[in-house]
């Protein structure tokens, strides 16, 4: 299969439609993080139970494993046969209640998967007998692939769904609580933004994965603001805004300085402060610039499975000097980034936009045999010489000048002492 | 219903087919949602990275099921297939497929005429056991490619159910092939992989039917056996020799022996009761080995995927290095597994190393992987089960031995 099938020149990609059409999925690094169990479990004092034939179990099995909730997560197998006649409901009634009665948690995700969906499944009469005898919240939530595209994803609605514990709390605000959404590592100890914040009169910042319990994540409905640093979380503040009135910014993980210097007047506009960054942004240039002297004229691919936005990053590399010729890239573009696809498409026409799953680019290794530098599993996939430089968000959450030097930083260690693509995908389990 | 906490619950049909035909350059096509491909190359084919595209998805929506879009799916089919030149195309249900009742076979029949390409169809859905869905690959794989006319060879043999999710790397197996070749058989067709040498990978598929006998290593290659006895009366042994007992005893069986007695123990080892958890053929393979090389008598095989097939006794099998005992069972429920391997009475447990998590009391625990269960992760841990090199890893471990004897 001819690899023009599966790809486009940034100048010619205008439009959702222009991205390269996978006939089948061709099974390429694309799909890294965010699974529907990782999601959920990130509220505290709480388990997940997934139900649904074992082949889809198994799925979510390994990602679940591989983030370490194993002791938060159950499996009930059911068989098609079961589903489709309606008979896996008194089961699944009966097994969730057992687990109920094993667990202190208080809160209980049923995650079904495609087939429930499909089906229709009504599960309101079992979900509300759980409630009643358990005396637990019990969520209701789907990991359906199916469903990709057509809606909310199921990703967004499970964390979405974290707004039925906040929305009974008293909204009283406190200025000093800021509230910081779509992260799933907690933002690293010396992250800036805690220092710029602070400079703000801003001392708390309420993120999900560092609240041990419901109680500390209820303190959300204190914040003055909500920053969301990823468009999952967005279902989240939105309802947060609409329905308690905490304003909210969308500023995610970027890499750019201009973009930062852009996110943080975002992020002051939502919080009503001026926020001093020009101290941050200088140091921050001045420590990059000896690195970007070492990496200039390097020829780049960046991939799509990175924290934060491939399109975003690659327009930073470019713009201090940086080869970036080739990206890979899933059809589920993100609104925000079709702007910066049009910068790219000012700045350097001929870069080459792949669609990571396309089956024509599986096993294509040798058109990137020049690639010195790939950033995302999936581009390291593919760039079997060049250094890889995961940026997984498995690694560690960095957010403004802070992030835009850990990439560097990064770089410069992957060239020095690189990890192959291999370990970084099957050691540290960056590609689940 | 079965319940998992702590472990992950066993490939299932799709994923067997994929082990059972990944080898052969062919398209094997998940008929399903996103994710279903992609997760069996990540996850459960250490042969997928950096690779061609042999595993892939349909990618179905909410809107093609409801609506069908056949067509759209032929289409983009007949589009791939066409494009990356693979050998053949095989679809394989999953649970959605199975629930809206897609018709695959009129798929493969459509995409056949429009591509000139084999293509065949794999019943499955998602919650069978694999071995059924690597049995059925095999018996579909068999009926498409293989020459009833293939010439005889007296002498030649087929290795059925080698695949990768049951015997893990196929380096595992070389003591195998060695004592087959030691008895005088020449390897034909290895039906789950292309026979070493032989530059067209499904060259050993087409003259299977000449071989003179079947050497069925794993459950998932014990209805083709059967099939190939009827249409060509070519008879099979089924087992996995593991140790020095189970070479002689293996060899005796392909031999035709029929009073092989095994010799005494050579070691003794310091357990009493042990239990072996995993897959059944390999299972009564280490029973075997465990009583009679190192004496041990109370072994009880709990076999996760159904073992019934290694003892119905059909015609055609003329050897079996399985023996049932009365506390072996089949089951690969969680709860009912960690009951067996804290039993107080049992002092040895072999298994997986995903059933450690199970185990509270001081039984010790010998790993040894079964891909089934934890696919990548221990896809490359150091172990052995076959023959002499079983042998080894077994002393090393219940003996602190580090060399084979």
């Amino acid at each position: 299969m001819d690899l023009d099938h599966a790809r486009i020149r940034v100048e010619d990609l205008k439009e959702k439609p222009d991205f390269p059409f996978a006939p089948l999925e061709g099974v390429g690094p694309n799909l890294a993080g965010w699974g529907v169990i990782e999601t959920c479990l990130l509220l505290p004092e709480s388990v997940a139970v997934m139900v649904g034939p074992s082949a889809c179990l198994r799925h979510s099995a390994f990602m679940a494993h591989a983030r370490g909730f194993t002791e938060r997560f159950y499996m009930l197998c059911l068989s098609e046969l079961d589903m489709t006649m309606g008979n896996h409901l008194d089961k699944m009634e009966k097994g969730i209640a057992d687990i109920a009665a094993r667990r202190d948690e208080k809160v209980i995700f049923l995650i079904v998967g495609c087939p429930d969906y499909i089906l229709g499944t009504d599960f309101t009469g079992v979900i509300n007998r759980l409630e009643a005898s358990t005396g637990k919240r019990i969520i209701l939530g789907a990991m359906a692939p199916i469903t990709i595209g057509l809606k909310e994803s199921p990703f967004t609605s499970a964390y979405t769904s974290f707004f039925d514990f906040l929305k009974h709390e008293p909204r009283v605000p406190d200025d000093g609580v800021v509230n910081l959404l779509g992260t799933f590592m907690p933002l690293s100890a010396q992250s800036e933004l805690y220092q710029v914040l602070a400079d703000g009169g801003m001392d708390e910042v309420v993120q999900i994965p560092l609240c041990h319990d419901l109680k500390e994540f209820a303190r959300m409905a204190k914040g003055r603001a909500s920053v969301v640093l990823h468009p999952l979380a967005n279902g989240l503040s939105g309802k947060m805004d609409k329905e308690m009135g905490i304003p909210t910014c969308f500023a995610p993980t970027s890499y750019g300085f201009s973009t930062i210097r852009q996110q943080y007047g975002k992020i002051g506009e939502a919080v009503g402060r001026s926020l001093d960054i020009d101290n941050h942004e200088q140091k921050a240039r001045q420590a990059a610039e000896p690195i970007f002297e070492e990496l200039r004229g390097k020829s780049v691919a960046v991939g799509c499975s990175i924290n934060g936005s491939p399109f975003e990053l690659a327009l930073f590399l470019l713009e201090n000097g940086l080869n970036v010729e080739t990206l890979f890239a899933r059809g589920t573009i993100k609104p925000y980034e079709w702007e910066l696809i049009g910068q790219l498409r000012e700045q350097a026409p001929d870069i080459m936009v792949y669609n990571a799953s396309h089956p024509g680019l599986c096993g294509q290794t040798q058109p990137f045999d020049h690639v010195e530098i790939a950033y995302g599993v999936d581009a390291g996939m593919y760039c079997t010489n060049a250094a890889n430089v995961p940026l997984s968000r498995y690694q560690e959450q960095k957010y403004g000048y802070e992030a835009s030097l850990w990439m560097l930083e990064q770089t410069r260690e992957a060239m020095a002492n690189p990890i192959s693509n291999h370990d970084w995908i099957y050691g540290h389990d960056f590609l689940i | 219903m079965k319940e998992y906490h702590h472990l992950l619950p066993l490939a299932t049909g799709y994923f067997g087919v994929s082990s059972a035909l990944y080898d052969f350059e062919g398209l094997v096509v998940v008929y399903g949602p996103a994710g279903g491909a992609w997760h069996i190359n990540v996850e459960d084919e250490p042969r997928w990275y950096r690779g061609p595209a042999t595993v892939v998805g349909a990618g179905l929506l909410e809107m093609d099921v409801i609506l069908g879009n056949d067509d759209k799916f032929i289409n983009n089919i007949v589009e791939t297939a066409k494009g990356l030149n693979r050998r053949f195309v095989a679809l394989s249900g999953t649970p959605i497929s199975e629930i809206i009742g897609t018709d695959l076979k009129g798929f493969a029949r459509t995409i056949e005429s429009r591509t000139d390409m084999p293509v065949f169809m794999v019943p499955t859905a998602g919650s069978e056991p694999y071995p059924e869905g690597a049995s059925k690959a095999l018996l579909a794989l068999a009926d498409k490619f293989m020459d009833p006319d293939a010439p005889k060879h007296p002498k030649g043999i087929n290795v059925l159910g080698a695949i990768h999710l049951s015997t893990g790397k196929e380096s595992h197996l070389d003591p195998l092939f060695e004592t087959i070749a030691s008895t005088g058989f020449e390897p034909v067709g290895v039906l789950s992989a292309p026979v070493p040498g032989q530059a067209d990978s499904l060259e050993g598929v087409r003259q299977a039917p000449g071989a003179a006998m079947n050497a069925v290593v794993s459950t998932s290659g014990l209805k083709l056996a059967e099939r190939m006895y009827a249409d060509y009366g070519i008879p099979f042994v089924a087992g996995m020799p593991v140790g020095l007992a189970g070479r002689e005893a293996y060899m005796a069986l392909l031999q035709g022996e029929k009073d092989f007695s095994p010799a005494k123990p050579v070691q003794s080892a310091p357990y009493e009761h042990v239990l072996v958890v995993g897959e059944p053929t390999l299972g009564y393979g280490l029973k075997y080995c465990l009583n009679h090389d190192f004496g041990i008598s109370q072994v009880n095989v709990i076999s996760v995927t159904p073992s019934d097939p290694l003892f119905r006794g059909n015609e055609g099998n003329i050897g079996l290095l399985a023996e049932r005992g009365k506390a072996d069972r089949d089951t690969d429920d969680e709860g009912e597994i960690s009951k067996l391997m804290n039993d107080p009475s049992v002092d040895l447990v072999i298994a997986d190393p995903c059933y450690r998590a199970l185990l509270s009391g001081s039984a010790k625990f010998v790993p040894l992987p079964h891909i089934a269960m934890s696919a990548r992760i221990h896809w490359d841990m150091d172990y052995e089960y076959s023959m002499d090199k079983g042998h080894a890893y077994l002393a090393s471990q219940l003996l602190g031995n580090t060399s084979a004897s």
